[in-house]
């Protein structure tokens, strides 16, 4: 029989934005000029996220980090499980050698942190960042790596069965929000 | 778990080459940066097997599979122990008692690979049999020609010289016709015969009988070696007809892309000038052949997620 | 002693086509007839809703012995024969050493004598070496038994050497069997030149190398007025080059293959490359396929052939190319003959048996006084058939391909020397032989 699906709202599209300012505000604070910084998004979810925190950086400083986004199925540890049809996406970055810029790496939820490690080891192979820092929206807990980010927009305690949806209009969703699907999926 | 096998771009739908080709230009990223390698095959051992020489493609095919992090065992057939009459069938059934993940096979006859994919359970890529298909190479000239025209439906693409027996000529007369071009083929009456119509080309004679209407020309290698007796004349007979220099070339669209497989017989099939001059995109195929073999393997490799049927 | 009951008795030769039953006393047929009244000693063999057609003939099989046994010898060979219907096999002379000497034809007849199932003629060289030069000694040859002259597969190039070869055999009466083709058009081609081999990027073996080879054979067989057995013919531009021959009254007449009977160019590119269908004479067209089929009801061709080429495993192991040529064919025949022209049995004994006998001497029947050499087939359709078993070939092309029938059992000399050896169910004399006890299979 069908599972029962309970949708719970964790942040409405104004508390989104609200802590997206919040999270640019603490990078700027904590981690410096924006001019040397590079905000890079994990596909995909991480992408559109990376753009908003541009975005509210420059309103708040005046000034733009540069951005890009990474592709990480090359370097997952999970690829040819037949999980998922394995399917090559972009990676484009402002520059091909990132040796001695700040990176701040950008995802919509932190889960186990595989994702992560597969980019971490993807950005390495750039060059040699002079610091790589993890900001993510969500934290959900259960982490399988020994991996922590630097800057969280909120916490959500989850259950493994449960399924964190962070919708952004850039992707075609209604609106903007983060919502938990109990019993939902990975 | 089904393998999956590369054996010819004959019998690939439209998705299926584009698939590859989307996949080839993202690994083009790789090939640009600084560390040019992945981690994703680590781990997996990939066996280049050829029983006829090659330099271009098999480094081509050795960098590939290193870029995208596998080991290599590079097999060829001087001094080998098939060189002393070990057939291919217990060469290979040799390196697959080493376990292997993937074999990539060059040889001199006609169906070697399929008979291989028969036989073996892993993926078997063709890197040229016979005079029958040469997939990769075919792959690389779209992906470029995509590159340059874009969505190569209703485009003119004409290939010059031994048609009937160019592996080359074959696999892109194949993949152009599935994916919408009009393949105009020209050469010597033995070598470039009426029955390629059956294949889908219009088969003209000259140089001069295309090179209007093409966006593109492809200019094959004269292999007095392989025609055996009596298929063509001269040298300076070929290059009068058949071959492209710049008068020539000056008849043609401005914008005419000038491609080869290579290695280029200067003078005979290519002026030098042509070879070297500003339509030509010769190096690009050459940069894009490494993007579609790491492509291919990391697509082939995959148990579940390998979508491209032999 | 034998009696075969209620079998549909089919005999060219006499035009007899009708239920009957056929008894058997020692080696001959005694009598044929509706209810015959049997002896009590007479072993009762049920042949309801079977055909009993006399023994097939088969033309230039190669049996590989001496030299190949790898390949294929006499007993195997006369096996696998007798298990496809044969009763009689003229073997091809192209063997190692080939049989252009008296003394190897001998030793090979004695041989054959000795080895159980079909009884084994053989055709002797026609010139020495099969090299198509010099004429081998066909007198003594005919003399120590020769039932026909062959240089196998051997493609003659000297048009003056082969017309003073066959102006040689000629009186000595035995028909001369000869391969058409032309070897520079044929020298690398692999699989029919048409569209099939375009797609699968091998080289063709065009047809007009046939034509080519048909004209000269039927140019020198009306210069030379000897006997020619031309094939075995695969195109019909072949056939109609032979129809025409024949329309003029030249001594000449054409075998098909069997498997060109049925399969064609497209069977061979749907086999991805499989090494089983490299044969020769190529599997052609299906517009090929249609006329000699054709051929075979309009007369034109006199005789349907096995074209046994047995190849050892490791001859065909390898890539397309470097495979050898040839395929067994002694046991698949008469399915694929029946597949083309089973709603006419008469016409498919007579290309068989009939034809194919008189051509090297024998006078294959089903009648009083005739030698007891029979097929009994079931021409049940839908049968798969199995691959050969007693050939030492592994490769037919025809293996795993529908068949329309099948052989239940073959008697030589009044002997079962393939099939189920029923239980006597009256007197005493139930057969001798070489499969004992099995239970009768209905």
């Amino acid at each position: 029989m069908a599972a029962e699906r309970v949708e719970r709202e964790e942040l409405s599209a104004m508390e989104l934005r609200r802590t997206i300012a919040r999270m640019a505000s603490e990078i700027v604070e904590r981690l410096g000029d924006p001019r040397q910084l590079v905000l890079v998004g994990i596909v995909t979810g991480g992408r559109h996220l990376a753009l908003r925190l541009a975005d509210a950086i420059a309103s708040l400083e005046g000034v733009r980090p540069a951005t890009g986004y990474v592709d990480i199925t090359l370097y997952r540890d999970d690829l040819y499980t037949g999980l998922e049809k394995a399917q090559l996406g972009d990676t484009r970055l402002p520059d091909s050698d990132l040796s001695g810029r700040g990176v701040v790496l950008v995802d919509d939820v932190l889960f186990t942190g595989r994702t992560v490690r597969a980019a971490l080891d993807e950005l390495m192979d750039y060059g040699r960042p002079r610091f790589i820092k993890l900001v993510v929206l969500v934290d959900r807990g259960h982490r399988e790596l020994p991996i922590a980010a630097d800057v969280v927009g909120k916490t959500i305690p989850t259950e493994r069965s449960d399924r964190v949806v962070v919708a952004f209009v850039e992707d075609g969703s209604p609106q903007d929000g983060v919502f938990v699907q109990v019993g939902g999926g990975r | 778990m089904k393998k999956r096998d590369l054996l010819g771009l004959r019998g690939l739908s439209a998705a299926e080459l584009n698939r590859i080709l989307d996949t080839a230009a993202r690994m083009r990223a790789i090939n640009e940066r600084r560390i040019k390698k992945v981690p994703t095959l680590r781990g997996r051992t990939v066996v280049l097997a050829f029983f006829e020489n090659s330099t271009r493609t098999r480094i081509s095919f050795d960098l590939a599979a290193r870029r995208m992090g596998a080991d290599l065992v590079n097999f060829s057939v001087q001094g080998s122990s098939a060189a002393k009459g070990e057939s291919v069938l217990d060469t290979i059934r040799n390196l697959d008692a080493m376990r292997m993940d993937c074999l990539i096979v060059r040889h001199g006859s006609s169906g070697v690979p399929h008979m291989l994919a028969r036989q073996f359970p892993w993926p078997v890529i063709n890197a040229g049999d016979g005079i029958n298909e040469h997939p990769t190479q075919g792959l690389l000239d779209l992906l470029t020609l995509r590159d340059h025209l874009g969505d190569l439906r209703g485009r003119t693409v004409a290939i010059v010289g031994d048609v009937l027996h160019s592996r080359v000529a074959r696999s892109n007369l194949f993949g152009l016709r599935t994916l919408g071009a009009r393949v105009l083929v020209a050469g010597p009456g033995p070598i470039c015969p009426p029955a390629l119509a059956e294949l889908g080309a219009e088969v003209r004679h000259k140089v001069d009988d295309v090179i209007e209407e093409a966006d593109a020309v492809m200019m094959l290698r004269i292999q007095r070696e392989r025609l055996g007796r009596a298929m063509i004349s001269t040298s300076r007979e070929y290059a009068a007809f058949y071959g492209l220099d710049l008068d020539r070339l000056r008849k043609g669209r401005p914008e005419l892309l000038v491609m080869h497989p290579g290695p280029v017989n200067r003078g005979v099939e290519l002026a030098p000038e042509v070879a070297d001059g500003g339509r030509s995109v010769i190096l690009e195929q050459v940069t894009n052949g490494v993007a579609v073999r790491m492509a291919l393997l990391f697509l082939l490799l995959g148990e579940e997620g390998g979508d491209v049927a032999a | 002693m034998w009696l075969l009951k209620g079998g549909r008795v089919i005999c060219p030769a006499t035009g007899y086509d009708a239920v009957a039953d056929v008894l058997i006393e020692g080696e001959r047929i005694v009598a044929v007839g509706p209810d015959l009244d049997a002896p009590a000693a007479a072993a009762v063999f049920d042949c309801a809703g079977l055909w009993v057609g006399p023994g097939l003939v088969d033309l230039g099989a190669d049996l590989a012995d001496p030299g190949a046994p790898h390949r294929e010898d006499l007993q195997s060979g006369a096996e696998a024969a007798a298990a496809g219907g044969y009763t009689s096999v003229l073997v091809s002379p192209q063997t190692d050493p080939c049989v252009d000497s008296p003394a190897v034809l001998r030793d090979l007849l004695a041989r054959g004598r000795q080895v159980s199932g079909a009884r084994i003629f053989a055709a002797a060289a026609l010139s020495q070496g099969l090299q198509g030069a010099e004429p081998a000694e066909l007198g003594l040859l005919a003399e120590a038994g020769a039932a026909a002259f062959s240089d196998g597969l051997h493609l003659h190039s000297d048009a003056e050497a082969l017309r003073r070869c066959l102006e040689y055999a000629r009186p000595w009466g035995r028909p001369v069997f000869l391969q058409a083709g032309e070897a520079t058009l044929e020298a690398r081609g692999l699989m029919h030149e048409g569209l099939a081999a375009l797609r699968l990027g091998l080289r063709g073996l065009p047809v007009a190398a046939e034509e080519i080879g048909l004209m000269r054979i039927i140019a020198l067989c009306a210069l030379s007025g000897a006997r020619v057995v031309a094939g075995p013919v695969s195109s019909a531009r072949g056939l109609a080059l032979i129809t025409e021959a024949r329309s003029r009254g030249l001594p000449i007449c054409a075998t098909v293959a069997a498997r060109n009977l049925v399969l064609c160019d497209e069977d061979v590119e749907a086999s991805g490359y499989d090494t089983a269908f490299k044969v020769r004479p190529p599997l052609r067209a299906a517009a090929d396929r249609a006329a000699l089929t054709e051929g075979l009801r309009q007369g034109a061709i006199t005789a349907i052939v096995s074209a046994h080429v047995p190849t050892g495993l490791v001859d065909k192991e390898g890539d397309f190319e470097s495979a050898a040529f040839g395929a067994a064919g002694l046991e698949s025949a008469l399915g694929a003959a029946l597949l083309a022209l089973g709603d006419a049995p008469a016409l498919l004994f007579s290309a068989l048996s009939t034809e194919p006998g008189r051509l090297i001497g024998l006078d294959p029947r089903v009648a009083p006084g005739a030698v007891a050499d029979l097929v009994l087939v079931d021409p049940s359709t839908g049968l798969r058939r199995r691959a050969s078993r007693r050939s030492r070939s592994p490769h037919d092309p025809l293996a795993g391909h529908s068949a329309a029938g099948r052989v239940v059992a073959t008697l030589v000399g009044g002997q079962f020397v393939f099939g189920p050896i029923p239980l006597a169910t009256s007197g005493s004399g139930a057969g001798e032989g070489p499969r004992a006890g099995a239970a009768m299979l209905r």
